[in-house]
């Protein structure tokens, strides 16, 4: 009986296993690509294109939707649904529209759709995720058909970067069908239309033929949230998907060694420091000679060749090369274990102990371990403890957190404008630098119309902020795609989106 | 039997109750929604909004009161992250869950009670050994390591399966097989002394000495009666596999609800996680109550003895 049904069992498997092989996706005709599927580690909040707030909403949405302006994969601002723009005067932004864009629906695009998207973004009764971000804005005025300008309730030269996550939506159709229809049914410009969307299974789209910036490759695109690493590997050595995300330093060698696959690391524009928990009354974190001393001790280029095998760029405190008012002039703090001590006893350090948080299962956590005994090395008590990812954000915003705490700022946060505010800025909810006088250099330089003078007022930021070292500075992260060789011209973004306009078959 | 099922749903009201009182207090000691759910430039004023929206300004009694009010009337709660209504966002995730637990019963039986039962009969032989280090191998080895090693071999290297996702029965293999290793493993060794003790009792040897047929013997008599020894364990089985499908829905890719909650308890979704717990207390709950029912249809002892102490 029992061998029976084994031999019935064995059989069954067999034959399921020898069922073709339908998932893999088929690559046919010239230059089109039939079918491509991308896998990223979490899956989007939404399709509603203003309640995405992470990088991976804005890859899903980015596929349906554009805005006014759109960054370059190297980060620089540039017109997307606007042709261009400029500042008239303190706080009105003027953009020119494109003409001859339409909706997936046909409803065409003009001014009338830029005002109704952007008051739609201020209706904070709406609770959309991203509206946080856009209340700088005060209104919308329509010059003409395809003029309008946008006003600002302060001078703020960072409005065109802000708008790139601001998709423009159709105004008929969503005063047609409502919000709710739309959240589900959303419907834009960009080069993919709709069609599925199963809850942590899949995004699936169709190529939009009329595409304002010309037909794309792929004609039916898929996104897949696959949350482990080893499976979503799996996935593309299979070849079920053909494009993956955030794969680990340790995977990259292994995987640069397969024939069928492209590993693409890149520079991206997240920023990682460890900050000074300033808002507590400790005199040893107010002293700046103990952060500075902090700073010598730690060999940011032995933490970035050793232990992320060069994935990681040093930058001089916490502006990237692409920023307004970067200084290539100023060196990031040399190792320099002398000079750590001497600035120690400078400061007074009678052997007080520290604490240096860091989120629980954050891959950073061998850097801060490397950090740790770094500055242990010159004489100072330190002890790495981990916190649960939310706890750790609350304590840092009640200001309660460690004296030391690790952090990063990226993805859409990509200017000087941007990481001095959120990272540093005082009353800003992840920041522990509360310095008003940092504050006014900042609001004067994002202010400023002249981009001389605000290229220096920038300059002179990060002289400061260099100076008065409020964190141990660290470095540029890196990031990496591995791709499909059967495919070519695709470039990874500083900001991680994965946008497949341009991407090719590998002949 | 009637007033034993009116006292037991008594009993489980007390404990689903006494769940979402833990739930409801811990998960709000765990931090913040709302660092979650606002972009990080946010500002003060947008904080106050959303707590305000949220209902977050209120004391804690307060909002434990609301929403126990609020489930009466059916209504668990919107999800701040997904902006929609909990129950939605869990019926949508719950067929996917159902359907691999069903499978990985499935899987559990047809390998659980074949094995143990062969198992017993070969006791002390070869065979058996080669059963039982399978068995354990099964119970020790990490769903984890296990799914993974399933997927390297079937998926990516004999390509059989594929490596994640739903769609289609050939997706169900891999993730079915890995929930279901643990539990069939259990099964083995459970049925396998259980087995054992029936078969060394009288009627077994009566039936033998009156010439009744192996299969008979074996099926009809023995396996009838170590059956009902492991009902239990069976029965809250089917309620760890729909619970404890976390991990291997994380490794899958599967979209049901074990993932869900991982996702929700990250994001501080509170009305997802606590729908979710009572929703899986429930089931414990109720698996629970269909078990000692079936054993007293199978077993009607247990009901007189129960009757009997009244």
């Amino acid at each position: 009986m029992l061998k029976k049904f084994l031999i019935f069992a064995f059989v069954c498997m067999f034959l399921i296993g020898c069922s073709s092989n339908e998932s893999d996706a088929e690559k046919t005709g010239s230059d089109e690509i039939e079918s491509f599927t991308f896998a990223l580690p979490i899956d989007t909040q939404a399709i509603e294109p203003f309640n995405g707030t992470s990088t991976t909403s804005a890859t899903v949405i980015y596929q349906m939707f554009n805005a006014l302006t759109r960054t370059s994969p190297e980060g620089e601002v540039q017109g997307d649904l606007a042709e261009s723009f400029e500042r008239i005067d303190e706080l009105t932004w003027q953009f020119k529209l494109r003409e001859n864009v339409a909706f997936h629906n046909g409803e065409e695009f003009n001014a009338e759709t830029v005002k109704y998207s952007v008051e739609r973004m201020l209706d904070t009764s709406k609770q959309f995720g991203l509206t946080s971000d856009y209340l700088f804005i005060d209104s919308v005025e329509i010059v003409d058909d395809y003029t309008v300008n946008i006003i600002t309730k302060e001078p703020n030269n960072g409005t065109p970067l802000s708008l790139i996550y601001l998709s423009m939506v159709p105004k008929e159709y969503i005063e047609e069908n409502g919000d709710e229809y739309f959240a589900e049914n959303p419907i834009g410009t960009g080069p993919f239309k709709f069609q599925e969307y199963a809850k942590d299974a899949h995004v699936k789209y169709e190529r939009y033929d009329d595409y304002f910036k010309g037909k794309v490759n792929i004609k039916e695109l898929t996104f897949k949230p696959i949350p482990e690493e080893s499976s979503r590997i799996a996935a593309l050595e299979s070849g079920e998907v053909d494009l993956i995300t955030d794969v680990s330093i340790n995977q990259l060698n292994r995987l640069e060694q397969a024939e069928n696959l492209v590993v693409e690391s890149f520079p991206t524009t997240r920023v990682s420091y460890i900050g000074f928990n300033m808002r507590k009354d400790s005199e040893l974190i107010q002293n700046e000679s103990f952060r500075k001393a902090l700073n010598y001790a730690v060999n940011v280029d032995s933490i970035i060749e050793n232990l992320l095998e060069g994935n990681g760029e040093t930058i001089p405190a916490i502006f990237l090369s692409h920023f307004n008012g970067y200084n290539s002039g100023i060196e990031p703090y040399a190792y320099d274990v002398e000079k750590a001590k001497e600035l120690l006893e400078e400061s007074g350090y009678d052997g007080e102990s520290l604490e240096l948080a860091i989120a629980a299962n954050t891959k950073q956590l061998p850097v801060v371990e490397a950090v740790a005994d770094m500055i242990r090395e010159i004489g100072v008590n330190v002890e790495v403890v981990q916190k649960e990812n939310v706890l750790m954000r609350e304590e840092v915003a009640a200001g309660t957190i460690s004296d030391l705490y690790f952090f990063n700022i990226g993805g859409a946060y990509n200017s000087s404008e941007l990481m001095s505010r959120i990272g540093f800025g005082s009353v800003q909810r992840y920041s522990t630098f509360f310095n008003s006088e940092m504050d006014e250099l900042r609001v004067a330089a994002n202010s400023e119309m002249d981009e001389e003078k605000s290229e220096q007022l920038w300059q002179d930021y990060q002289n400061n902020i260099y100076d008065i070292a409020p964190a141990i500075f660290l470095y540029q992260e890196y990031a990496s795609n591995v791709l499909s060789s059967a495919y070519t011209n695709y470039t990874p973004r500083g900001d991680e989106l994965i946008l497949l306009e341009d991407i090719e078959k590998n002949e | 039997m009637f007033h034993y099922i009116l006292k037991r749903l008594l009993q489980s009201l007390i404990v689903l109750l006494g769940v979402l009182v833990i739930v409801f207090f811990t998960l709000r000691l765990s931090g913040n929604p709302i660092d979650v759910l606002l972009p990080p430039g946010a500002s003060e004023e947008m904080v106050e909004i959303y707590t305000e929206q949220l209902g977050l300004d209120k004391s804690l009694v307060a909002q434990f009161g609301i929403y126990l009010k609020n489930i009466f009337q059916g209504d668990f709660g919107t999800s701040y992250y997904y902006k929609e209504a909990v129950t939605g966002v869990i019926f949508e995730r719950l067929p996917a869950t159902i359907q691999l637990t069903l499978f990985s019963f499935l899987f559990t039986l047809i390998i659980g009670i074949p094995a143990g039962v062969y198992s017993a009969l070969k006791s002390g032989k070869a065979s058996d050994y080669i059963v039982r280090i399978f068995a354990l191998i099964g119970q020790c080895m990490p769903v984890f390591w296990a799914g993974l090693l399933l997927i390297i071999v079937f998926a990516v290297q004999l390509n059989l399966f594929p490596t994640q996702g739903t769609g289609s029965f050939r997706h169900l293999v891999l993730p079915s097989i890995t929930l279901g290793l643990y539990s069939a493993a259990t099964t083995v060794r459970l049925l396998r002394s259980s087995m054992l003790e029936v078969l060394s009792k009288d009627y077994i040897q009566v039936a033998t000495s009156k010439g009744l047929s192996k299969r008979k013997i074996v099926w009809k008599h023995a396996f009838k009666n170590a059956v009902t020894a492991i009902l239990t364990v069976l029965g809250i089985q089917v309620a760890g596999l729909l619970a404890g499908s976390m991990i291997v829905e994380t490794v899958f890719s599967w979209p049901g609800i074990g993932r869900l909650v991982v996702q929700s308890i990250n994001n501080r979704d509170f009305a997802v996680v606590q729908a979710v717990v009572i929703l899986i207390a429930s089931i414990y709950v109720v698996i629970n109550l269909l078990v000692d029912i079936l054993y007293s249809i199978i077993n009607p002892r247990v009901r007189l003895m129960k009757g009997s102490s009244k």
